[in-house]
């Protein structure tokens, strides 16, 4: 599904016109593309897809007051990744899971609890690096 | 085809930026509105497209008239459904997409085949662009964003074509060039054109008519002709300035337009 999603932003026309007005709205309004109604639709797909992934989270690990921390984790994923990016957070969430079950497995022996705060000091290290994320877009810069 | 009768736009509901103007473009007619800087041209051109919303401003008083319509407090979207296309100040193309994504942005009302053949039809007039067709459009030159930027107007097939200082930046001989397409494309579209420069030269050569704004007025109005025999347009935009008595001169000629 997210390669389907990153398949609509990145090829598709309507992708193509979502990157055009989140850039720069004004432009687009001038060529006549109705911002209006497109926006409406991402956030409706938002929407849905957040539903679509709360309800899977739900019946893969139930729900309790726990939940939080589990919001707080997307966090990390979504930066890391870079915020304009969709395949950098599919990939980011995949590298962060990975990173967490090998510090679970390794390092939790030495540093207790640890785990919980991996995600985090990740993000730190790469932001300092690449601020906008692993895959998030370049500041465009000319001289 | 295009008329604007005595209009006035403020800006936060104080900033007078349009004071009563009235300007008119006629169907196939090249129409050149000339200023300095805050002179309100932008204003006007953003009041045609529809687009002072978004610039916190609105029309107070008068009317736009487009292709027989009433197009006063139309949207965007309605405005450039009517076939009125504007290129606004500052190079809007969008930086992060490619000139081919670019040309699909802008060509989105295009069935496919006919997006197609478009986007050809625009490679083969700038074949710079095809070059680099796959490179963010943030990273063409000047020149090339020009040209990128007059291939997306033709995208969305206008008959009015309304640009906003497309000599904004370029080298001379780029702008000579760019004036050279828009004239080109004029004749070979059927187009009309508003071209809203400072570069009065460059414009001239161009136009049929001109309109020179000052201070959200129109204090010129006439043929190209006639703009370039007139003294004060001479002085004010040609740059032909007369020696000596300089400063007197321009208050007095000042005083006699406003």
């Amino acid at each position: 599904m997210g390669l389907g999603l990153l398949w609509l932003l990145r090829k598709s026309r309507y992708g193509i016109l979502v990157r055009a007005i989140s850039e720069r709205e004004v432009a687009a309004l001038a060529l006549g593309i109705p911002t209006a109604r497109i926006l409406a639709g991402v956030w409706g797909l938002s929407a849905l897809l957040a539903t679509l992934a709360g309800a899977l989270l739900a019946v893969a690990s139930g729900v309790d007051h726990n939940l939080v921390f589990f919001g707080l984790k997307v966090f990390p994923v979504a930066i890391l990744g870079g915020l304009d990016a969709v395949g950098g957070a599919l990939a980011a969430g995949f590298l962060l899971g990975v990173l967490e079950a090998l510090s679970q497995r390794y390092l939790e022996a030495y540093l207790p609890g640890f785990t919980e705060a991996l995600p985090f000091v990740v993000v730190l290290f790469v932001l300092l690096v690449r601020p906008y994320g692993l895959f998030g877009q370049r500041e465009i810069e000319r001289v | 085809m295009l008329a604007v009768e005595n209009l006035k736009v403020v800006y936060r509901g104080v900033i007078l930026a349009l004071d009563g103007v009235s300007l008119e473009v006629g169907e196939g007619e090249a129409v050149a509105l000339l200023g300095p800087n805050g002179a309100g041209k932008s204003s006007l051109v953003r009041a045609i497209a529809g687009l002072l919303p978004k610039f916190e401003g609105r029309v107070l008083d008068g009317k736009v008239r487009l292709f027989g319509r009433e197009a006063t407090h139309m949207d965007p979207v309605g405005i450039s459904r009517l076939g009125l296309t504007a290129i606004l100040e500052g190079r809007p193309l969008f930086r992060y997409l490619t000139p081919v994504e670019n040309l699909m942005a802008a060509g989105h009302r295009l069935p496919p085949k006919a997006l197609k053949e478009g986007m050809e039809e625009v490679f083969a007039r700038f074949p710079r662009l095809y070059e680099r067709r796959h490179e963010q459009a943030g990273y063409l030159s000047g020149g090339e964003q020009q040209m990128l930027l007059l291939g997306m107007a033709l995208l969305t097939r206008p008959r009015l074509l309304v640009v906003d200082e497309p000599s904004l930046g370029l080298a001379p001989k780029l702008v000579e060039e760019v004036m050279q397409t828009l004239e080109a494309l004029r004749r070979e579209k059927g187009l009309s054109l508003l071209l809203v420069e400072q570069n009065a030269r460059a414009a001239l050569g161009i136009v049929d008519r001109v309109y020179v704004l000052e201070r959200g007025r129109v204090v010129f109005e006439g043929s190209a002709k006639e703009a370039m025999e007139d003294q004060d347009v001479m002085e004010f935009y040609l740059g032909k300035e007369e020696v000596g008595f300089r400063q007197a001169r321009r208050y007095r000629r000042r005083k006699r337009w406003v």
